[in-house]
């Protein structure tokens, strides 16, 4: 039986992700290598996802996985001109069911595709190496998903989703719950600088730097035993679901919101008119508020307190510590 | 093995040799929960410092625990991770546990930081995780002091914590020079101490009730198992 | 561009024509904003209204003058007991204090209203932001402060823990929440931002363009989104609330020792303003 009215095949996914290993060091390495698209995530790349994991996972000569992309971006999330096609409404009505509505979570968070869930409940550890932007379910799903983070300093990271499908929320159990409610609320996004000042990334560095960084993190903590990492994971994996992030917990949805005819409605204008025409019309709707605020010469939102800029001593604290 | 004082409001728990509690040593461990039980049963005490004359507080034991204390569950849930253990009876007194170290900070030490209210840290101080070394450390702790990032990179990249990183992950509270230590941790204790008893009583319930309806209570409930499991793995 | 403004004492709903936002406005300024039982109340009232309100989609809460809000107003602590049943009582009753800590913290009270408030919230946290303010600031989806912000709650020395402890470590981690409440009390918004218990200080003859700013933005986003969001949000601090609740009812019956300061007796014996500096005396550790 086929689902979204197509059939998928994993298969098709792995010319866009890569999978390696280093026997020696232990260490695998899964790459989003879609980068002409900004390593936005169609159905297929989701399946051959969750099933490189899978592979990883029962594979003994790895202990630590880097998730790394090519390009200039990590993930634009999911493939958006792709969503529109994929929620297919059932034949004879006139609007998608709960259940259809319902099924791009559970794809995302659980069952055959639930390549987030396989992230967030992997078995060994996961360091993602966070070279450019990731938006939306990018970030949440994918980028927060890791367990340890090195984000490069020009990279950009956030929940923008707020103007199309809600409110997205900050990830508040690593960043704290205020810091979250920005994230969500404002859609603003955050450099990596940002991101290691909240919390959120174990280190930042410039982008030149990043592989060599991200991999010296994972052979440090590939030097642990196999039984050494599984155990660990499996004690933060229980302690996350302890904490709410759970199965049940996750995802959301089951409902489309309906915007008034006074309101830009982002799904039907990216079905008449293309993506950048419901971006564009959102944005002018709710501009961007860094954006706002520098028009209005205004302090922006900034990292290291009231809107100062990081001094030379806070950027060489912020530096990849030596060994 | 430990000095008890108490004066002002304020019980002063010296520990002669925090190593012997990385090594899961019942004697120690009974001797600790028992000075922390008779401070917390103390109504003229309303705070609760642990400290150590050593030079750093708790080097890192890298031997295997005693294999006799995990084979000997019972023993070892009593002493270290059960309810009337010593882990537990740092969490969950109804005083305020303020913890004072200073140098090296690894195993048990880590966990009797992580379990503390309030830590004064010297400058020197260094902070390990504790997962390696014992597997039945609390997890959520440490998620709920530092967001759930930063303690899993903690815990799993194994690098030690600077005093000065853990002040600004809020994982210490204050950063001082040796020498300014004990005064400084006594301090605090004072000023705490002038908050009423009634008020410190249920202002710690507070706190502990938002340490359970997060899963403490659940994890300190398995980590034994878990302690027993890895045991078996290795 | 105020046209429509609806005033109930001290607490004024002004719906900025042409736009969906709305402000909520405290104004008590000759007592630093200071939040009193009626004020309770209408602010209760004026949440219920907003949250029907389907023009609104952004709701500003600022206060008048310098400060936001200097909290509870102390003239009335305890003595408001009186207005419920049993509270008249030389010890007023458990249901007396319950019903009006119900106010605040219980099912239809202040914060769970406004925490689930189906609009979105921007707090102005500025100058003084005690107790009501500081809860105002941490459940508001965004906050924008001032250089001269103090925030926190004086009262935690000898009132003991109020509040709800869940979401204030929530935010900045469960040790910093406990050096706030045992130690510290209150915190300069500069300490504030570093503790990511504010994300944006702006000097203060910006406050009202960043806020009215981000206002415009919020309200472009579709009512829908807005809504849906908001509803049930806020739902995983119930259990702090209710911790906060029966905290309040349990900390109202504190037993003073011999040594400790007691501000009611304080306010009793010598009035409300010779209490006010004793507090102020024994906070910086002067002998009570």
């Amino acid at each position: 039986m086929s689902r979204f009215s197509k059939r998928f095949h994993a298969q098709d996914g792995a010319e866009y992700i890569l999978v390696d290993k280093d026997p020696a060091a232990g260490i695998g390495t899964i790459t989003l290598a879609r980068p002409e698209k900004l390593n936005a995530l169609t159905v297929e790349m989701r399946e051959y996802l969750n099933e490189s994991l899978w592979r990883l996972e029962v594979d003994d000569d790895v202990r630590v996985v880097i998730l790394k992309a090519q390009g200039r971006a990590f993930t634009a999330g999911h493939d958006l001109a792709e969503e529109r096609t994929w929620n297919k409404r059932p034949p004879g009505k006139k609007r998608i069911g709960m259940t259809e509505n319902t099924m791009y979570f559970q794809d995302i968070l659980g069952g055959k595709v639930g390549y987030a869930s396989s992230l967030r409940h992997f078995s060994k550890v996961l360091i993602g190496q966070v070279n450019g932007f990731a938006f939306g379910g990018g970030f949440s799903m994918v980028a927060c998903a890791c367990d340890i983070l090195v984000i490069a300093e020009e990279a950009s990271v956030g929940s923008p989703q707020v103007r199309f499908t809600g409110l997205g929320s900050g990830p508040w159990q690593s960043v704290g719950y205020r810091a979250g409610k920005w994230i969500g609320s404002s859609g603003e996004p955050m450099t990596g600088a940002l991101a290691h000042e909240l919390g959120l990334a174990y280190v930042t560095c410039p982008r030149t730097q990043l592989e060599e960084t991200t991999l010296q993190l994972a052979a440090e903590i590939a030097q642990r035993t196999l039984n050494d990492v599984l155990f660990l994971k499996a004690r933060f994996n229980a302690a996350e679901a302890l904490m709410g992030r759970g199965r049940s917990g996750e995802g959301g949805g089951g409902f489309t919101q309906r915007p008034d005819e006074d309101e830009p409605n982002f799904w039907r204008t990216v079905g008449e008119q293309g993506l950048k025409a419901g971006l564009d019309k959102a944005y002018s709707a709710a501009p961007r508020v860094n954006k706002v605020l520098a028009n209005s010469e205004l302090p922006q939102f900034q990292a290291g307190g009231a809107g100062r800029e990081h001094t030379a001593e806070e950027r060489m604290r912020d530096r990849p510590r030596d060994r | 093995m430990l000095d008890y004082s108490a004066d002002g409001g304020v019980a002063q728990i010296t520990i002669a040799d925090v190593r012997l509690l990385s090594k899961h040593d019942i004697v120690a461990a009974k001797d600790l929960r028992d000075a922390i039980w008779e401070a917390n049963d103390d109504n003229d005490v309303k705070v609760i410092v642990l400290r150590s004359d050593a030079h750093d507080f708790s080097p890192r034991v890298t031997a295997k625990p005693d294999d006799n204390a995990l084979r000997n569950f019972t023993a070892f849930q009593d002493a270290y991770y059960g309810p009337h253990g010593l882990y537990q009876s740092v969490c969950y007194p109804k005083k305020v546990v303020v913890l004072e170290v200073q140098g090296e900070c690894a195993g048990a030490g880590t966990l009797l930081m992580l379990y503390s209210d309030i830590v004064v840290a010297s400058s020197d101080s260094t902070f390990r995780t504790p997962a390696d070394d014992l597997p039945a450390s609390n997890t959520i702790f440490p998620i709920l002091i530092m967001g759930l990032h930063r303690a899993k990179a903690w815990n799993l990249a194994g690098r030690p914590l600077s005093a000065q990183d853990a002040e600004a992950w809020g994982v210490v509270n204050y950063v001082v020079e040796r020498e300014g230590l004990r005064a400084k941790t006594a301090e605090c204790a004072a000023k705490i101490a002038r908050m009423p008893l009634d008020a410190i009583t249920s202002t710690k319930m507070g706190f502990n009730a938002v340490a359970d309806s997060s899963g403490a209570s659940e994890d300190f409930a398995l980590s034994a198992f878990y302690a027993a499991s890895r045991h078996s793995l290795s | 561009m105020t046209l429509k403004t609806e005033s109930m004492g001290r607490i004024r709903v002004e719906h900025i024509e042409g736009t969906a936002i709305a402000r909520l406005h405290i104004a008590n300024p000759d007592k630093r904003n200071a939040m009193t039982f009626d004020m309770l109340s209408d602010l209760n009232d004026a949440l219920a209204q907003l949250d029907r309100d389907d023009s609104v989609k952004v709701v500003i809460v600022s206060g008048e003058g310098k400060d936001v809000t200097s909290g509870w107003d102390l003239s009335e602590v305890y003595d408001v007991f009186s207005r419920f049943p049993g509270g008249s009582s030389s010890i007023p009753s458990q249901r007396a204090r319950i019903q009006y800590y119900s106010q605040i913290w219980g099912r239809n009270g202040l914060f769970p209203r406004y925490a689930q408030l189906h609009k979105l919230t921007i707090f102005e946290a500025k100058g003084l932001c005690y107790d009501v303010g500081l809860y105002l600031g941490l459940y508001s989806d965004l906050v924008v402060a001032t250089p001269d912000l103090q925030i926190g709650n004086p009262r935690w020395l000898f009132a003991g823990g109020e509040g709800d402890l869940k979401i204030l470590a929530a935010t900045v981690g469960l040790r910093r929440a406990k050096q706030l409440v045992f130690l510290q009390n209150t915190v300069s918004a500069d300490e504030a931002k570093d503790m990511k218990l504010v994300e944006l200080v702006v000097p203060p003859e910006a406050l009202d363009d960043t806020v009215m700013a981000l206002a415009k933005t919020l309200s472009g986003i579709p009512r829908d989104n807005i809504f849906t969001a908001k509803n049930g949000s806020g739902g995983q601090f119930v259990s702090g609330m209710s911790g906060a609740l029966s905290r309040a009812v349990g900390l109202s019956n504190i037993l003073y020792r011999d040594g400790e300061f007691n501000f009611l007796k304080e306010r009793r014996d010598n009035g409300l303003k010779a209490a006010m500096e004793a507090a102020e005396s024994y906070a910086r550790g002067e002998s009570s």
